[in-house]
């Protein structure tokens, strides 16, 4: 049991190592690139959507990512120059366990 | 009970269809599960491996001489339902290892778990066949929850749930167990009691 408790302690420990290399989101900067406002189905518990958080924040194109439970949107800001396109957009959503409803996107 | 056991293997055959939904978290996600009734306490950690699958390893320790079980835990996300203000879940777990009471004998469990909610309500049923060496267990559980206000990304948010548990192998089988449920950031606490008069805790930590 207690062989089971430390491996268990590990794993949980471990878990920086096994997830995917998050990112520390950096704030908006000051020379704002593109944004894309994503509007999904089934956003209905702030809990689970933690998950939109992390997988828009891992990727390097992300500036900063709001998630509106209200009008289920995520607001993704890209840093300058760069972008991902609808597809990749659609599998993060799908990846995070939600439904792409649409995808529209405002230039700088 | 050997129905229950040929459901659990269908069942087990059915989570390695790779047409089947996804997982509780999200990929590259640490879980930790922790959770205290009056019939037992355990810890479980998972992994997420892809969209549609976790693995994990689940330490239990039981109340009123039933064993303490280590096993590690496949959970696979059947099937999910995103509506505009709603989701569905059917998931599907099972567990293999040991139990080890007075002595160490193989262990298994299946469960089967749905759930629905929206921002306000919330409705779940799970249904668990247990087996430890010769002996056989099955428990169903059902919650109703509400939500008292409706909180923005990021607040606080708050639930009032009534969970109804059905275990035939314990002294009063019937147990009624009205809980708050608070969730914030990437914590999940509920906090309840029992109509046998034992506490329930339950804490949920997403990395």
């Amino acid at each position: 049991m207690i062989r089971t408790l430390i491996l268990a302690a590990g794993l949980a420990s471990a878990a920086p190592v096994l997830a995917a290399p998050a990112r520390d989101v950096a704030p908006a900067p000051a020379a704002q690139g593109e944004r894309a406002v994503i509007k999904v189905n089934g956003m209905v518990c702030d809990f689970c959507a933690r998950s939109l958080e992390r997988v828009m924040s891992r990727r390097r194109e992300v500036a900063t990512v709001t998630v509106d439970l209200d009008s289920a949107e995520i607001r993704v800001a890209f840093r300058p120059g760069r972008t991902i396109p609808d597809a990749d957009l659609r599998k993060l959503v799908t990846d995070a366990g939600y439904a792409t409803v649409s995808i529209q996107r405002a230039p700088v | 009970m050997k129905r229950l056991f040929a459901a659990g293997l269908a069942l087990a055959a059915l989570i390695g269809h790779p047409a089947q939904a996804r997982p509780v978290s999200w990929p590259g996600g640490v879980t930790m599960m922790a959770e205290r009734t009056g019939d037992d306490a355990g810890v479980l950690v998972h992994y997420t491996v892809d969209p549609r699958f976790s693995l994990g390893l689940r330490q239990q320790w039981s109340a009123d001489g039933d064993p303490a079980r280590t096993h590690i835990v496949a959970t696979r996300l059947l099937r999910r339902w995103n509506e505009p203000s709603s989701q569905a879940n059917i998931y599907a777990r099972v567990g293999l290892g040991v139990a080890e009471a007075t002595g160490r004998t193989g262990s298994a469990d299946v469960e089967v778990k749905a759930d629905w909610e929206t921002r306000r309500w919330y409705l779940s049923a799970a249904a668990k066949g247990t087996r430890d060496g010769s002996d056989s267990g099955a428990q169903l559980k059902a919650r109703v929850g509400i939500a008292p206000y409706l909180g923005d990304f990021g607040d606080l948010h708050t639930w009032l749930m009534l969970e109804a548990d059905w275990k035939p192998e314990r002294a009063d089988p019937v147990l009624a167990r009205p809980l708050v449920r608070f969730f914030y950031d990437v914590h999940l606490l509920e906090l309840g009691w029992s109509s046998d008069e034992e506490v329930f805790l339950s804490y949920i930590l997403r990395l």
